[in-house]
């Protein structure tokens, strides 16, 4: 936002509100929100923190970050060119990309049978898309929801099987961003091969990630947040999809774990920790 | 007097700043129109030729960008079908579409027209499909054409994407296909800058928006059909290049400059648009650069048509003063300007004009006051001859006579006052006619007499003969006159006194009002003499005697005793002319007196 001649406490107040507990949080928080008359409501995130801002306020323009989540086939919005609602923002596909993960984590470990998912309750609709595409990857799929932090990872997998322990999945959602280096550290330690959703875990040690480039669409976020600022309105803002997706790989990791990685995993990395 | 040089200021001002404000205004404006119009002009050919050039530099990137991505199609149906394991092709795949990031999806066909691998950066890879293709446009044109460039489509009518497929070198290479998301084209044009606020925007076939720097308007799926650029832009070929250039509105209803160029063979159009407010802003500033000048040039006409109208106005002021100060009669009144002009030069005119007003008008005094005891012909030719100097105090031998009333006093006393007044009047207008006709020198005269001199101031040859002539005259033309008043009841006569001497001449009196007297005991005698006269008598004393007896009839009277005289003097009354002198007819006449 600074970049945008926004000067923190001067022409712009960042109220930050974290969704560490349950729903209710969310609810009281956006209330108090609209009631201080905000501007704008930035949703980043979780379904429940929308839901939440449109149960304060329908009429606070609201500008989403739509992770974990479709806006259109959740209703909120009707129509991505000229959203409806009040709404607009960016959808980050993360629920399409949760398959396509699945496929290039296969085609980097062929022999791959059995992966293990962590998702939690905001990233359900990601679980749900991986489900779908296993059979056809031929993929055993078992899935570990994180409810409550903090996730102790290590006693969760420790109650998996072995043989599901070999790989693992970590959906996009905001906790696991917070515990990427947690989670990349756990999966070095424990020697399981990872993928996740985006490079900021790969640069904690991941071993791969797809995805779209989050610190660039969250620039996006605030040039929305900037255009109603100055008077657009949502409906005139098409919500935006991420247009290019970045596969990278940390080869320090997989020379840590001791893996061969295949050549077409190089021919369509974009970047190669090495 | 400021009552007149006011309004005449006003008015000279108001003339002075009237004319030099329209000259200047009527300069500058025009400066200032000749100069927006030339700015106008060239400002619009030199943007023309620049968007022009912009427009068609933008077009050949946005034409680069699907170039590019077609040459790296191209390389992926290089070889045959069966030169490279399918591996291999999927690697060849994977690496295009790392070159490209617009590529979303790649499907390669074999030549068969049936789909082997399609990689997606979305969708899940799928290998060996066998998907038909042989019936679809797609194919088949790009077996027959090498490339196939499909129509722009909208993705949940908001993301521009389009297909292109290129076949291979040989036939059984296949066709590779590419779906494209042409919101990619947004790096291409938000690296075109065009002016300031300007901007490079793309429409496809359709006339729909594929490409602006604002990518908001793109994913609106904008329509520009109805847009006056588009238009011609359909209408007019692209080799023309003024008729590219033309103003119109925008998408968001500003006035812009718009140039377009075709994207060929893509069906696509350029558009180059430059805000006109940003366009003219070189000819608003030529126009708010002349009216400053203006504002300028007026202040500066209106300071100088002050100063000039100052310069003008005091020394004028300077010189009406002048105008009325000597028509008051202040002759010694100098008019001071030093404007080194002709004004100057027209206040050292008017002061020499009343330098000689002022001499001219001394000499008229002068003159005034010589008349006043000399005749006027004398009187002239003393102020001609500049000889003032024959006025001073001089001792010479004149002849006086003296002339007097007898009877005065009582006619004076039994006659009213017009009757006395007209006596004299006619009295002195017969004695002054001889008074100028003998040259005499009058010193004054008396209500009832007169004193005359000559010889002094100017000099005369027969002084005496000159004053006895005269008197003899005299009492010929008193005659007449008493003979007139005696028919009206009053008896009146003169006496006539002349004496000869010297006598100290000159001026007399105070400035103002001088006198020519003649002083000297001669003057006295002569004035006994007449007092001795009886009527019609001329008494004369031996000096006058002995000078003119050869030329009148006289008889002596004998000795008489004057007051103030100790000697008794020898009187003679004068009879008349000489006959044999008596080219005059009144000779003897004054004998039978």
């Amino acid at each position: 936002m600074a970049e945008r001649d926004y000067i923190e406490g001067d022409n712009f107040v960042f109220e930050f509100i974290e969704g560490t507990g349950g729903h209710h949080d969310f609810r009281s928080a956006y209330r108090d929100l609209a009631s201080r008359k905000v501007d704008i409501f930035l949703v980043l995130g979780t379904e429940r923190a929308l839901r939440a801002a449109r149960e304060a306020s329908t009429t606070i323009p609201t500008v989403i970050g739509a992770i974990d989540y479709d806006p259109v086939t959740h209703g909120y919005v009707t129509d991505l060119a000229r959203p409806s609602g009040n709404i607009t923002g960016v959808y980050f596909q993360q629920i399409e990309l949760t398959a396509k993960r699945l496929q290039i984590f296969k085609d980097t470990f062929p022999k791959m049978r059995s992966v293990t998912v962590f998702w939690g309750t905001p990233s359900a609709d990601q679980w749900k898309a991986a489900q779908d595409a296993a059979p056809r990857l031929g993929l055993e799929l078992v899935g570990v929801q994180f409810q409550s932090q903090p996730y102790d990872y290590h006693r969760t997998f420790a109650a998996i099987a072995p043989e599901h322990r070999q790989h693992l999945l970590v959906v996009s959602m905001g906790d696991f961003f917070v515990d990427r280096a947690r989670l990349a550290q756990f999966a070095l330690t424990t020697c399981t091969r990872s993928m996740f959703a985006g490079r900021e875990w790969v640069d904690a040690g991941g071993l791969l990630s797809y995805g779209p480039n989050l610190s660039g669409m969250v620039q996006r976020l605030a040039e929305y947040v900037d255009r109603i600022a100055r008077g657009a309105k949502p409906s005139e803002l098409p919500i935006e999809q991420p247009a290019a997706f970045e596969l990278v790989v940390n080869l320090r990791t997989a020379k840590a774990l001791g893996v061969a990685l295949p050549a077409s995993i190089f021919a369509r990395a974009n970047e190669v920790l090495e | 007097m400021t009552g007149a040089t006011g309004p005449a200021r006003a008015r000279l001002f108001r003339k002075y700043v009237g004319v030099f404000s329209l000259f200047v205004s009527v300069i500058l404006i025009a400066n200032g129109l000749v100069e927006a119009v030339f700015v106008y002009r060239e400002q619009i050919v030199l943007l023309r030729r620049i968007q022009v050039e912009q427009a068609d530099a933008a077009a050949a990137k946005i034409k680069q960008f699907v170039a590019d991505i077609e040459r790296q199609l191209g390389w992926t149906v290089q070889l045959p079908w069966d030169a490279g394991s399918p591996e291999q092709r999927r690697l060849d795949l994977y690496r295009v579409m790392r070159q490209m990031p617009a590529i979303t999806q790649l499907t390669l066909v074999d030549q068969d027209g049936h789909e082997r691998l399609r990689i997606s950066n979305l969708e899940q890879d799928v290998t060996d499909s066998l998907v038909d293709f042989s019936r679809n446009a797609t194919f088949t044109e790009a077996v027959v054409r090498k490339t196939y460039r499909g129509p722009v489509h909208f993705r949940q009518e908001s993301v521009p994407y389009m297909v292109v497929a290129r076949s291979g070198a040989q036939r059984s290479s296949g066709v590779i296909i590419a779906d494209v998301n042409l919101r990619f084209m947004w790096d291409v044009v938000l690296g075109i800058t065009v002016g300031e606020t300007g901007r490079a925007i793309v429409a496809d076939e359709a006339g729909r928006l594929i490409a602006a720097p604002d990518i908001s308007m793109v994913l609106r799926n904008t329509d520009l059909k109805q847009l006056i650029q588009v238009a011609a832009a359909k209408a007019i070929s692209s080799r023309d290049g003024a008729a590219r250039s033309l103003l119109a509105t925008n998408v968001e209803g500003e006035g812009v400059l718009s140039t377009f160029a075709a994207i060929e063979p893509l069906g696509w159009t350029l558009f180059v648009e430059l805000p006109t407010r940003e366009a003219y802003a070189p000819i608003y500033s030529a126009l708010l650069r002349s009216a400053a000048v203006l504002c300028i040039g007026l202040i500066g006409s209106l300071l100088a048509a002050l100063f000039l109208a100052h310069r003008m106005v005091v020394p004028i002021r300077a010189l009406q003063e002048g105008v009325a100060r000597i028509g008051a009669g202040d002759l010694g009144y100098k008019v001071d300007v030093r404007t080194g002009d002709e004004l100057e030069m027209l206040a050292n005119q008017f002061n020499s004009m009343s330098g000689d007003l002022r001499a001219s008008k001394a000499r008229e005094d002068r003159l005034a006051r010589l008349r006043r005891f000399l005749s006027p012909q004398l009187a002239q030719v003393i102020e001609s001859t500049g000889g003032e100097k024959l006025l001073e105090s001089q001792r010479r031998e004149i002849s006086v006579l003296f002339c007097d009333m007898r009877g005065y006093t009582t006619f004076t006393e039994a006659a009213t006052p017009e009757e006395v007044m007209q006596m004299l009047g006619e009295f002195h207008s017969s004695l002054g006619g001889l008074i100028h006709k003998y040259d005499a020198t009058l010193e004054r005269f008396t209500g009832d007499g007169l004193m005359a001199f000559f010889n002094a101031p100017l000099p005369c040859p027969d002084p005496t003969d000159r004053a006895v002539r005269m008197a003899v005259d005299m009492q010929v033309a008193l005659r007449q006159l008493s003979r007139k008043w005696k028919d009206l009841g009053y008896r009146v006569g003169f006496g006539i006194g002349i004496a000869h001497g010297e006598a100290t001449t000159g001026r007399i009196g105070f400035e103002g009002r001088f006198d020519y007297a003649a002083i000297g005991s001669v003057v006295n005698l002569a004035s006994r003499l007449c007092n001795e006269a009886r009527e019609g008598q001329i008494l004369i004393e031996a000096n006058v005697q002995g000078r003119v007896a050869h030329s009148f009839c006289w008889e002596s009277l004998g000795l008489r005793s004057f007051k103030g005289f100790r000697n008794p003097v020898a009187v003679y009354n004068v009879l008349g002319f000489r006959t044999e002198e008596a080219d005059k007819p009144t000779g003897r006449a004054l004998g039978g007196t």
